[in-house]
């Protein structure tokens, strides 16, 4: 055996398996690059609406009410299929793990200088540039003083960056319009004011916030940013500042101390659309806990091989044309959904490496036409965005029968079906739950 | 529209805002008429945007219609010297297969074919058709299938639609004539069996007013039976429903020619940036005003792009575009064999009804002469003694060649971003720039793809009637790049919500708007690649910008 556990991708959902399983076993990552967790806002939202439609605000649910609701009503999602080994109290028993499984990686992560804050208790509401927000249980450190249940009554004031973004009045308007609306309100005063790094003779030519935090990385660059943000904000009237999420990347740990020693918890940086520095980030530090519990990293394509009911081999492929037989005793499946290649459609529909059988709900999906999993309307729930591998109660693929497909193969993360993380909102924390626990039962 | 318009007696009122009409509209203004127009959704909305955006010298008419492919190619050079900045030259080959029935023939009668159309080459600067053997095919296009044979080449021109018809508009405006998109005509004001005039309803605020004219022009493409209808009267069209595929990039610089399974011509060729796959053509008795693609007629055209480019699929196809052409009545001809001739109907003398022309039919690479005849038939009605200068005035963008460099360096632009603005504005870019001189972020980009700056946007608000953020796209290919809208909707959407003075409410509208309508182009070719590029904007705009939340009120 060249491993006891092979993980395939390493986004939140494959990190937290291969780290999991590392404890007992030799363990490798093989990925053909990075995916979905490196392009997100960086933020984990646990139990997102908790099931529920209509507005998120007037919506809030406690972490806790929220998994009740997705545990009570929604059979299929993958925190009820893990919940359903559970033989005395459903839900404390499931809640209580998913706090040991985040309060473990949280800590993790902050050992390593990737701080992130939240609670079990209550969400934090962290604001975009567009007057809406993410409701997020654990957001990086570098966003959490911008928690806006906690600035109201405050003065706050949104900075863009010219060539970047419009941070105008018209933007003013209809972001304290929106906030309001959700009751969000009243703030003291809410402003915008875009900053030209350019005029200072500062080079900005990215147009993306991603470009700017790349180039914070670079101390002498950061350090004229800083003392340019100091002079201008010095000028301007407020209580709190939201920035782009422009705070480094690889280095964000320095970059994050230089901007908290020069304004405290004043400053704080915005969420922003993909791909943006914190998903990055984020990305950076599962790496490097990788590396910290001594699971290896194989940067290649990998393809399941052969028949059988267990999988003893996956071949991969390398970037230079090499191709490799790789052997394990147990494998995790942790390939994402479209953006990252786990799921994959030409004349069916199916799992990209295994070739597994895909799902929506209970339904088995070969048709490659979406149109009949698609709405006209982009906003309503798009059934094709839940198609996944289905699995038994120990994360394990199954078929259109039930029956499991390799008894040595775990699932985890969005090449799972059951639940459709843009519209629930479970992304971030059903890719936590389900890595963990794939990579405990991949362990025996 | 403002209600003055109400109280000018008009001479010409045009319903339509697509090549026919701006084109109408045009020349009409030129020759001294007092012109209306009046587009229920936008300029270039319909079928015009659909097309396959091609001036073309009228090849297929070669065998029937020698006199047709002499105008059409008469024109074609005529649209290359008042609109220069618009046209981009696309080399085709027509592979033959060694399936083709006695291909060698088949290539033969094809060069013989070619050999008569380069007599009309020069008229359009064309270079001439050339013989190509397998091995210089391959060479030309390495992604054509193996079982090619040879090739012909030969040389049409590709246009941007939307621009032609907004510069038309630009420049009927210059003379005097009112330009009035999302206005639709709710009713012809009749006086017995005499139209005097429209009732029109601005669609975004509801204004509804009267406007009076001497005559109506009804240009209203696939809609014009409806107008038609308004005036008591019945023209009959046979709709023909047309489907693109667009892919992200160009596959390939040159156009090929293909055979679909049926044996319809079919054509693949770059366009702009991206590289489109059209058309089908197929009866259209449906809803006008929301097409849909079915996956037959996406299939088809795969299947017949696969068949010469065998790794096509591989690519990522970005949208479909789909529109209805408004093809003249015939009964017992397939879709396909229908000509695409025009007509301009005087309902005067076709049934006693006065005031009232349709135009119908026609195509895009003649509509400056179809205009021309339509205006004729205008000004004879209306002892009008004005002489057509369509050919020879070029369009507002046509006038001279800006200078690139120095422009970028004066507004400290990209080259890049400066070189697309000057295919899309031509003589007018600097001005547009120096329009906005001193407003903030004047040269930032909205759209990254194109790119557009805010400058471009803010001058397609101010001067090109824009109002809404599909209009935009259309005005300056915002939101048409491989993202489509998902780094731009957002911008885009505040600073048109500024222009208009637009509260949240209205601004949230715009978002919305432009958001569905790039998703009913994307979805129903939803697979591979693409479904990757919609999982990331539908991540983008749900989870990121929580864009449902703000519209679920």
């Amino acid at each position: 055996m060249d491993y006891d556990v092979i993980v395939i991708g390493s986004g939140i959902a494959g990190t937290l398996a291969a780290i999991n399983a590392a404890r007992t076993k030799r363990v490798a990552v093989v990925r053909k690059g990075y995916g979905a967790t490196a392009l997100s806002s960086g933020a984990f939202d646990i139990a997102g609406k908790g099931g529920r439609r209509g507005r998120p605000f007037k919506g809030i649910l406690s972490l806790s009410e929220a998994i009740g609701n997705i545990l009570d009503n929604e059979p299929l999602h993958p925190y009820s299929i893990l919940s359903t080994a559970f033989m005395g109290d459903r839900f404390n028993e499931f809640s209580g793990m998913v706090r040991t499984i985040g309060d473990q990686l949280f800590g993790e992560l902050g050992a390593d200088g990737m701080r992130y804050e939240g609670s079990w208790e209550s969400t934090a509401i962290i604001p975009n540039q567009h007057g809406t927000f993410k409701i997020t249980s654990f957001c990086q450190s570098s966003m959490i003083s911008g928690n806006l249940t906690r600035l109201m009554g405050r003065a706050i004031l949104f900075i863009g960056f010219e060539r970047t973004a419009v941070h105008n009045k018209t933007r003013a308007s209809f972001i304290s319009d929106t906030l309001s609306k959700y009751g969000l309100a009243p703030f003291k005063s809410i402003d915008c004011a875009n900053i030209d790094l350019q005029s200072h003779g500062i080079r900005c030519d990215g147009y993306d916030f991603i470009s700017i935090a790349g180039m914070m990385d670079n101390a002498e660059y950061s350090k004229r940013v800083l003392g340019i943000l100091r002079q201008s904000l010095d000028r301007m009237e407020y209580e709190h500042v939201f920035l782009p999420p422009i705070m480094g990347i690889a280095n964000h740990r320095d970059v994050l101390k230089m901007f908290t020693d020069s304004f405290g918890d004043t400053v704080s940086e915005f969420m922003s659309p993909p791909s943006s520095a914190p998903g990055l980030r984020l990305q950076y530090a599962l790496d490097r806990l990788l590396a910290r519990h001594g699971v290896a990293i194989i940067d290649g394509d990998a393809a399941g091989t052969g028949p059988g009911d267990a999988i003893k081999t996956i071949r991969v492929s390398f970037k230079d044309g090499r191709k490799a037989s790789l052997s394990a005793d147990s494998f995790v499946l942790a390939t994402g959904k479209f953006i990252s290649g786990g799921i994959v459609n030409g004349r069916t529909w199916q799992e990209a490496v295994f070739g597994l059988p895909v799902f929506i709900g209970t339904h088995r999906v070969r048709d490659p036409f979406p149109m009949g999993h698609l709405t006209d309307d982009p906003f309503d729930k798009q059934e094709l965005f839940s198609i996944g591998v289905r699995t038994d109660s120990s994360l394990r693929p199954v078929d259109a029968n039930g029956r499991t497909v390799y008894k040595n193969l775990h699932a985890a993360g969005s090449v799972l079906s059951g639940y459709n993380y843009l519209y629930d909102k479970t992304g971030m924390g059903t890719a936590m739950i389900t890595g963990a626990r794939a990579g405990i039962f991949s362990a025996g | 529209m403002a209600a003055d318009d109400q109280s000018v007696a008009y001479d010409v009122a045009v319903i339509g805002g697509g090549i026919n009409g701006t084109g109408i509209a045009r020349d009409c203004a030129m020759r001294g008429l007092k012109v209306v127009l009046f587009e229920k959704n936008d300029l270039s909305s319909g079928a015009t945007g659909a097309c396959t955006g091609m001036i073309h010298g009228g090849a297929r008419y070669l065998l029937n219609d020698i006199h047709t492919t002499y105008l059409s190619s008469l024109d074609s050079g005529y649209i290359q010297k008042i609109a220069p900045h618009l046209l981009f030259r696309i080399p085709f080959v027509t592979p033959v297969l060694k399936q083709d029935a006695a291909p060698n023939v088949y290539l033969e009668l094809l060069e013989t074919f070619f050999e008569a159309y380069d007599r009309f080459a020069p008229l359009k600067n064309s270079k001439p058709h050339t013989r190509l053997t397998k091995d210089e095919l391959k060479a030309i296009e390495p992604g054509i299938t193996d079982d090619a044979i040879g090739a012909i080449s030969f040389d049409e021109y590709g246009i941007d639609t939307f621009r032609l018809c907004v510069e038309n508009a630009l420049s009927a405006a210059e003379h005097g004539a009112g330009i009035h998109n999302h206005t639709e005509v709710v009713q012809l004001l009749m006086e017995g069996r005499e139209v005097r005039g429209v009732r029109v309803r601005d669609t975004l605020t509801g204004w509804a007013g009267d406007v009076h004219a001497k005559l109506v022009m009804n240009a209203a493409g696939p809609w014009l039976p409806g107008i038609a209808g308004l005036a008591g009267t019945n023209v009959r069209i046979r709709p023909g429903k047309g489907i693109h595929l667009i892919l992200d990039r160009r596959a390939s610089n040159i156009g090929i020619v293909i055979k679909a399974i049926d044996g319809r011509q079919v054509f693949m060729m770059p366009h702009d940036n991206t590289f489109i796959i059209g058309t089908t053509d197929d009866d259209y008795y449906g809803d006008l005003d929301s097409l849909r693609a079915t996956r037959d007629e996406i299939e088809y055209l795969l299947q017949a792009a696969e068949h010469y480019f065998p790794r096509i699929r591989e690519y990522r196809i970005m949208r479909v575009m789909i529109g209805v052409r408004p093809t003249l009545y015939a009964w017992g001809k397939n879709e396909d064999s229908l000509y695409r001739e025009h007509r301009v109907f005087d309902h005067e003398t076709e049934d006693g009804i006065k005031g009232f022309l349709t135009i119908a039919g026609g195509k895009l690479a003649s509509y400056r002469l179809m205009s021309e005849e339509a205006t004729d038939v205008i000004c004879s009605k209306l002892g009008c003694k004005g002489t057509c200068r369509t050919h020879t005035d070029p369009l507002p963008g046509g006038r001279s060649v800006p200078d690139i460099k120095k422009i970028a360096q004066q507004y400290s632009m990209d080259t890049y971003a400066v070189s697309r603005m000057a295919y899309r504005h031509g003589s007018m870019t600097e001005e547009i720039l120096k329009s906005t001189v001193g407003e903030a972020s004047n040269s930032a980009l909205v759209c990254e793809c194109e790119p557009v700056t805010e400058a471009e946007v803010r001058y397609a608000v101010r001067n090109e009637w824009a109002r809404t953020v599909p209009d935009l796209r259309r005005r300056t290919r915002l939101g048409t790049g491989p993202c489509q809208g998902r780094r731009c909707a957002v911008r885009a959407a505040y600073i048109l919500g500024e222009e208009l003075g637009l509260g949240s409410d209205g601004i949230k509208g715009l978002i919305e708007g432009f958001i569905k309508e790039r998703w009913k182009g994307n979805a129903p070719i939803l697979a591979d690649k693409q479904l990757a590029e919609a999982e990331l904007n539908l991540a983008t705009h749900i989870l990121s910008d929580s864009l449902n939340a703000i519209l679920e009120e």
